[in-house]
């Protein structure tokens, strides 16, 4: 049953961020909802404040901007899933959207409430950090730039302060070949990922290096986490090399960087070898759009 | 058989609340209430078997807002049952039986305060040693948690000679299958609000039982059943799950107590946790047949886990039937009692899980005869007109019940309408098996046991084909009324207590009441829930709506009809035999037009007899006189289901790419209602042959999935949206309009082709439910094993 909690709709960030300052952890910011209603219904939350951010509407947006796109923190998820083929480079981004919850619940679930919750299955979250993403941290002094990679610090807990707020991330697309892919397992049509899995590549000019690889994976750790031996097995080869069994080789090296449990939703070992899985696939995915793109 | 054209039924018209139901304006459960009624909330055990030494409600009662605390000092100690047995116990007793068993409940004058006071009930508990599985409360020594004991005695029955059988069987198979608890994961809550005036009752709540509900108060309370009325409202959807439900019962003495109407609204948490489930089940079976493929012989030992307060002693086993091929065998079924959530009849109850292990065995057969499985089937499974072989030891029991002519204490004026008992009086899969294999493509998609027909890198497709049966309704407790009355402006309302779960029975009995009287569609309605109105019928249950409670509503419009044209006769055609007036779109007339094209309405009729102030009658009651034979001994309805899936073989995910269901109930009332009703079933069973299995916690017996979330239902989405349903309406002589049952065949269907579509697809037989996870280590077990 939800306990009884205060509200305040603030009128901008700074009394956004005021408030929230002032009232401390009992305070809890409102994006969509649509997690904090349940953790509250539960009793798993008890909150003495909520503080309605839906007034600031001009956190609601996706830009271009140079070197990469921003994307306000209140977007809700149909607004991602409605981009289009003018921005090839968040297709992921879109792709990913359109997989979370359900159609009802991607028109008041938000961005930047996503990455805030904060939990290891985040689907948005692993994308972003394998793209990587700079989340905007904007306090009272101004904005910092955290990448999502450490945005997440534990299940549930940001790097964000006490007086800070997360108003945006800012996705680079560096005018270099590169692409990205987010897979998943999950059960029915509607569900969080049991574990999952983002790839992205950034080639050099000729098309033909890896300059740049990120591997990210959800559901297998306290956090989101980088599958750093993977990445070091890419960088500096050949795109070519992917084709035939590399892939998978790199699948497994990154399955050695997961640290999952057993939960109610899968097993520990289940999801470990799911990892080699995914990335091998999320890697001949993101090599097959470089190679047809070139 | 000739199809004979019907007026109304037959049509595939809109149901009669669909514009209520997309607009929200139906009133279920959970939107009624009434005027100055309190709220209820139940306190709930922590411990999953534990007796109330003390129980202190002083400070609860000081809260301000509480009326009234309810606890077991304070209700009948009369055990109540639902129907076979779905329940038996007391509503209250100080013990606790499960963790989130019912320990007390308070009324108060908002939900908030009944929810607090709760925390405020002091009680000592002595905790007691729980028993949580099957094989616990068998083991010698096991506490004993029902005065009964855990146990119910063996149902058990034989044909044939099994061991005769068995010792020339060509080939024979094993198995040992255990079926995960399946939750009926309502779509909505349920409430009850409970109103007493002086000694009478009345009560609202979601209930496809109406008439069971009451029985259950009489019961419960020990009160007359005049002093009884249930309206039972619409249920978001049931399967099984709202019948009378111990928290009805808790709601009325709760409301006798506080002095004032109440109202218990369950959360989502305890719809899913603590009302009831499918029972957790364990198959061990042989099964056996000659070199040419004839099954020659079945042998099987099944369990079922009762939860606290089910008391079943068998499940459904139609299979024997379908499968009539099986010449000798033996099948005994146990109830147990566990310290878990009450388990009980769910939609296909057994067909879901012993018909699913004979279908397994039945596959494995084939496969070493080398026979295709639509073949092996069509080989072993029943036609109309067979004998019923496995219900051999029935038949002798009934003839001897019956001094050796079951049929001698019949009126003949009944009898010669009977068809021959213990023998299947219509339909068959065989016809279906055929039709559905050249419709499915399928001597192109099946290329042999254990193959895949496409392979794509790690992504296998493959077919399978499925069979189900079920009774169509049941006899034994009672034969189902129903009453029909003509109003005075000519418009009926039919009155059967099937309640309203979302299978469209207000539409459907309406279209079969308007059919018999010859009235239009919107002259006719129906009215479900009120025990006043209705006489006693089986509720919705064990697929009893159309054929049984059907058949009692057209008999009750047909002697409706009769009665109205007896007037008609007298009163508006000069004393003509009434035999040769009918009614055709609410207007009497001649049967023959023979110039005589006087045509009368039914309200001028009625309005003739009332303004006559010796008129007899100014309304017309008819209602159903004639028992309906035993149709359990001659009636099925049948599913043959295809699917198509693809295995994911590295990470084991399935998806249902194509899917066609066939289904052979005798006259379809409503196309349109069926093929819901039939894809709802195909939905509902591959959610369990796929995902759906509630887990329990191993040291308390706690449901840990109790929610959405992590008890996964299929969505439309995951459902092949060109997915097709196709008709064989083979003609029941006794079924109304030749309709027979349709509700639980479809899921028992669903379930074995799913299961066969994934080992043609991987090689590997995979226990239920098929989750992602257990698909792969399944994969992985069997590539060890080969290694």
């Amino acid at each position: 049953m939800m306990s009884e909690f205060k509200y305040h709709r603030p009128e901008n960030i700074t009394e956004a961020i005021l408030l929230k300052r002032d009232l401390g952890d009992a305070a809890a910011y409102w994006a969509g909802g649509t997690d904090l209603v349940l953790q509250c219904k539960s009793g798993k939350r008890r909150i003495g404040h909520c503080i309605d951010l839906t007034a600031l509407q001009d956190l609601s947006f996706i830009n271009a901007a140079k070197g990469g796109y921003r994307i306000g923190t209140l977007t809700p998820l149909s607004e991602l899933e409605r981009l289009n083929a003018d921005t090839p480079h968040l297709r992921t981004i879109r792709d990913v959207a359109a997989l979370m919850c359900t159609v009802q619940t991607r028109t008041i679930a938000t961005l930047g409430g996503n990455l805030c919750n904060a939990s290891p299955s985040a689907d948005l979250f692993v994308a972003l950090a394998a793209m990587g993403a700079i989340a905007q941290v904007t306090g009272l002094g101004g904005t910092r730039e955290v990448p999502v990679d450490a945005f997440m610090l534990a299940p549930g807990k940001t790097a964000l302060t006490g007086d800070e707020m997360l108003t945006g991330v800012f996705i680079p697309a560096p005018d270099v070949p590169h692409a990205s892919a987010y897979r998943r397992i999950a059960r029915t049509v509607v569900d969080i990922a049991l574990v999952s899995a983002a790839a992205s590549l950034t080639l050099d000019r000729t098309g033909e290096k890896i300059n740049e690889a990120r591997i990210t994976l959800g559901a297998v750790a306290p956090r989101v986490i980088r599958a750093t031996g993977a990445e070091e097995m890419l960088t500096g080869r050949p795109l070519s090399d992917l084709i035939g069994t590399f892939a998978k080789e790199v699948g497994a090296t990154a399955a050695q960087s997961a640290k999952p449990i057993t939960d109610i939703r899968a097993s520990a070992e289940y999801r470990k070898n799911m990892v080699a899985v995914l990335v091998a696939r999320c890697l001949i995915s993101v090599s097959t759009e470089l190679e047809a793109g070139l | 058989m000739n199809k004979v054209s019907f007026e109304i039924v037959g049509k595939g018209v809109p149901v009669k609340d669909a514009n209520q139901k997309v607009s929200g304006t139906l009133t279920y459960a959970t939107d009624f209430g009434v005027y100055r009624m309190a709220h209820g909330r139940i306190l709930r055990s922590p411990h999953p078997y534990a007796r109330v030494i003390s129980i202190n409600t002083s400070k609860a009662e000081a809260l301000p807002g509480v009326i009234a605390v309810l606890t077991h000092f304070d209700t009948p100690r009369l055990n109540w049952e639902a129907p076979w047995f779905n329940y038996r116990g007391k509503v209250l007793d100080g013990i606790a039986r499960f963790v989130g068993d019912e320990v007390a409940a308070v009324a108060a004058d908002t939900v908030e305060q009944a929810e607090k006071a709760l925390s405020l009930i002091a009680i000592e508990w002595e905790v007691l040693t729980p028993v949580l599985t099957v094989e616990e409360a068998a083991a010698k020594g096991a506490p004993q948690i029902r005065d009964e004991g855990n146990l119910r005695p063996s149902y058990l029955f034989e044909w044939g000679n099994l061991a005769e059988a068995e010792a020339s069987a060509d080939y024979s198979v094993s198995c040992d299958i255990r079926f995960p608890a399946q939750q009926y994961a309502p779509l909505g809550r349920n409430a009850c609000v409970a109103e007493w005036q002086g000694d009478h009752l009345t009560l609202w709540t979601g209930s496809q039982t109406p008439s069971e509900v009451k029985d259950g108060l009489h019961e419960a309370l020990g009160i007359p059943q005049s002093r009884i009325t249930v309206q039972a409202l619409p249920t978001g959807s049931s399967f099984g799950c709202w019948w009378t439900n111990n928290f009805m019962l808790l709601t009325a003495l709760l409301a006798r107590k506080a002095g004032r109407a109440v109202r218990i609204e369950l959360d989502n948490d305890e719809c899913m946790a603590t009302v009831k489930r499918r029972h957790e089940e364990r198959s061990r079976a042989r099964m056996g047949c000659d070199s040419d493929g004839n099954l020659t012989f079945l042998d099987m030992d099944h369990v079922i886990d009762n939860g606290a307060y089910g008391f079943k002693d068998d499940v459904g086993f139609t299979s024997p039937d379908l499968w009539n091929g099986i010449k000798n065998g033996r099948a005994s079924v146990t109830g147990i009692n566990t310290n878990r959530v009450t388990a009980g009849c769910f939609r296909g109850v057994g067909d879901c899980t012993l018909s699913v292990a004979v279908e397994r065995m039945a596959d494995q057969l084939a496969e070493k005869v080398g026979l295709d499985p639509v073949a092996f089937r069509i080989k072993n499974q029943i036609s109309a007109g067979e004998r019923f072989r496995s219900l051999e030891q029935f038949e002798t029991e009934a003839l001897q019940a019956s001094g050796g002519d079951l049929l001698a204490a019949v009126p003949p004026d009944l009898r010669d309408d009977w068809p021959k008992l213990f023998h299947l009086s219509s339909g068959s899969p065989l016809p279906m098996l055929r039709d559905g294999a050249d419709r499915f493509r399928w001597n192109e998609r099946f290329v042999g046991w254990g193959r895949p027909h496409h392979v794509d890198g790690p992504k296998h497709r493959a077919v399978g084909v499925g069979t189900g049966s079920h009774t169509c309704g049941v006899e034994t407790e009672g034969n189902s009324s129903a009453i029909v009355r003509i109003n005075p402006d000519g418009t009926a309302k039919a009155c059967c207590s099937v309640g309203r779960h979302g299978n469209g029975s207000e539409t459907t009995l309406a279209q079969v009441a308007a059919e018999a009287l010859g009235l239009k569609l919107d002259q006719v309605e129906v009215e479900a829930g009120n025990t006043d109105a209705c006489p006693w019928s089986h509720g919705s249950i064990a697929s009893n709506t159309m054929f049984r409670t059907g058949w009692a509503t057209r008999a009750a419009a047909l002697d409706a009809r009769a009665q109205l044209l007896a007037i008609a006769a007298q009163e508006c055609f000069d004393d003509v035999d009434q035999a040769e007036l009918d009614i055709r779109a609410g207007l009497i007339g001649f049967k023959e037009t023979s110039g005589d094209n006087r045509q009368f309405s039914v309200s001028d009729v009625l309005n003739l007899m009332r303004g006559d102030a010796h008129g007899q009658t100014s309304s017309i009651t008819g209602s159903s006189r004639q028992p309906m034979p035993p149709t359990t001994t001659f009636s099925r309805q049948f599913a043959v289901h295809f699917v198509e899936v693809e295995v994911d073989v590295e990470t084991g995910e399935i998806r249902v790419l194509d899917y066609l269901a066939l289904q052979d109930s005798g006259t379809i009332i409503n196309p349109q209602v069926m093929k819901n009703q039939v894809i709802g079933g195909a939905i509902c069973g591959l959610g369990y042959a796929l995902y759906e299995e509630l887990l329990f916690d191993s040291e308390t017996g706690a449901v840990r999935n109790g929610n959405l979330l992590d008890y996964k239902v299929l969505r439309t989405g995951d459902f092949p949206p060109h997915a097709k349903v196709v008709f064989h309406e083979s003609h029941d002589s006794i079924g109304p309009f030749g309709a027979r049952g349709a509700g639980e065949s479809p899921i028992a269907a669903a379930i074995p082709a799913a299961c066969q579509a994934v080992y043609n697809a991987t090689g590997v037989w995979v226990d239920l439910p098929m989750t992602p996870e257990r698909v792969a280590t399944a994969l992985a077990k069997a590539a060890t094993g080969k290694k």
